[in-house]
């Protein structure tokens, strides 16, 4: 290997860094070859260790200070927290009233739908009970009026029949939307569940390896 | 050498030699190595760390047809380098207590 191989080799091993750090990293290097003397080029190389060894103490050192860099910036992130609280308090003051709102619609509509199947039931039984005085007030007609008693028996016999299927019906209804609410709640907690699933999947992305941090030590140790 | 180097003592040599005067890369890692055993890799990150934390500028001069970096320390580097004399004395005087068999007291 000759000083432009091995200039190009350091080069492309140096790839991850910015383009300013890796044009510094090789002209250092390029000088210290030409101030060694074109002769001790090999000399040279073999003292300062292969393109890999060289470029992996360079890459080491720029993590480092990365890493410093990145600690010093910290207060920074407090900033953002109490953005994100800010952010919060805005969204709440917006949302509660509308929230609010819809809750208040929710429970109306609901409000409302069971009154309606409260008045479906309340219809059966004021029916069934009306059909039940019916009889015995037909009973009591019959034994002096047959024809009308007879027909007033039958009415209160529908009476009856009619209130019946309304409660029937007011029952059915109870229990269908009882059970479509059930329904519902679960599919919400599902998807709640899901999101929550995702949020752990998402794993914090690893910076660099540890074989870099290893690397490190090594280089302490040849100080 | 017996004993292990840290990152802050080898620092302080190199700001130390740039105190005598400006130099290059290559004479300086030569001087360097006249009393440490480092491998001649090692000092290129050093340079690199104490330009970026401007204890040291550099600046490039013609030389045959090609250009020199030259190192060059700040202020703030012969504050740093004073403050590493101050402690290096300290710490030699501590060590040699011990090791001289307690003639510090």
């Amino acid at each position: 290997m000759n000083k432009q191989q091995y200039l190009r080799k350091l080069k492309r091993l140096l790839k991850a860094l910015p383009k300013q750090e890796r044009e510094s990293a090789i002209q250092y290097y390029e000088e210290y070859f030409d101030d060694a003397g074109a002769e001790n080029f090999q000399a040279v190389a073999n003292e300062l260790g292969t393109p890999d060894e060289v470029s992996r103490q360079i890459l080491n050192n720029y993590l480092e200070k990365q890493n410093n860099a990145e600690k010093a910036v910290i207060p920074k992130k407090s900033h953002k927290k109490a953005l994100i609280i800010w952010a919060i308090i805005l969204t709440l003051w917006f949302t509660v009233p509308v929230a609010l709102g819809l809750a208040c619609c929710i429970i109306g509509v609901a409000v409302s739908i069971a009154s309606v199947y409260i008045g479906i039931v309340a219809a059966g039984f004021v029916a069934v009970a009306c059909g039940i005085v019916g009889m015995v007030a037909s009973i009591i007609v019959a034994t002096s009026d047959f024809s009308t008693g007879i027909l007033a028996l039958g009415l209160s016999l529908l009476s009856i029949g009619v209130g019946l299927l309304l409660l029937m019906l007011g029952i059915w209804l109870f229990k269908i939307t009882l059970s479509g609410c059930k329904k519902l709640y679960k599919k919400l907690s599902e998807k709640h569940k899901e999101k929550k699933k995702d949020l752990l999947k998402k794993e914090p992305e690893i910076i660099y390896e540890g074989s870099f941090e290893q690397e490190a030590e090594n280089n302490e140790k040849k100080y | 050498m017996t004993f292990q180097l840290g990152s802050s003592l080898l620092d302080a040599c190199v700001l130390a030699v740039l105190d005598n005067g400006d130099t290059y890369g290559y004479y300086l890692t030569q001087q360097i190595k006249t009393v440490m055993e480092i491998s001649e890799s090692t000092l290129y990150p050093v340079l690199r760390r104490l330009q970026k934390n401007n204890y040291l500028i550099t600046y490039d001069q013609p030389f045959q047809g090609r250009n020199r970096r030259y190192y060059s320390i700040t202020a703030s580097g012969k504050i740093l380098l004073e403050d590493s004399r101050r402690e290096w004395n300290d710490y030699k005087e501590k060590i040699d207590t011990i090791l001289e068999g307690g003639n510090g007291e």
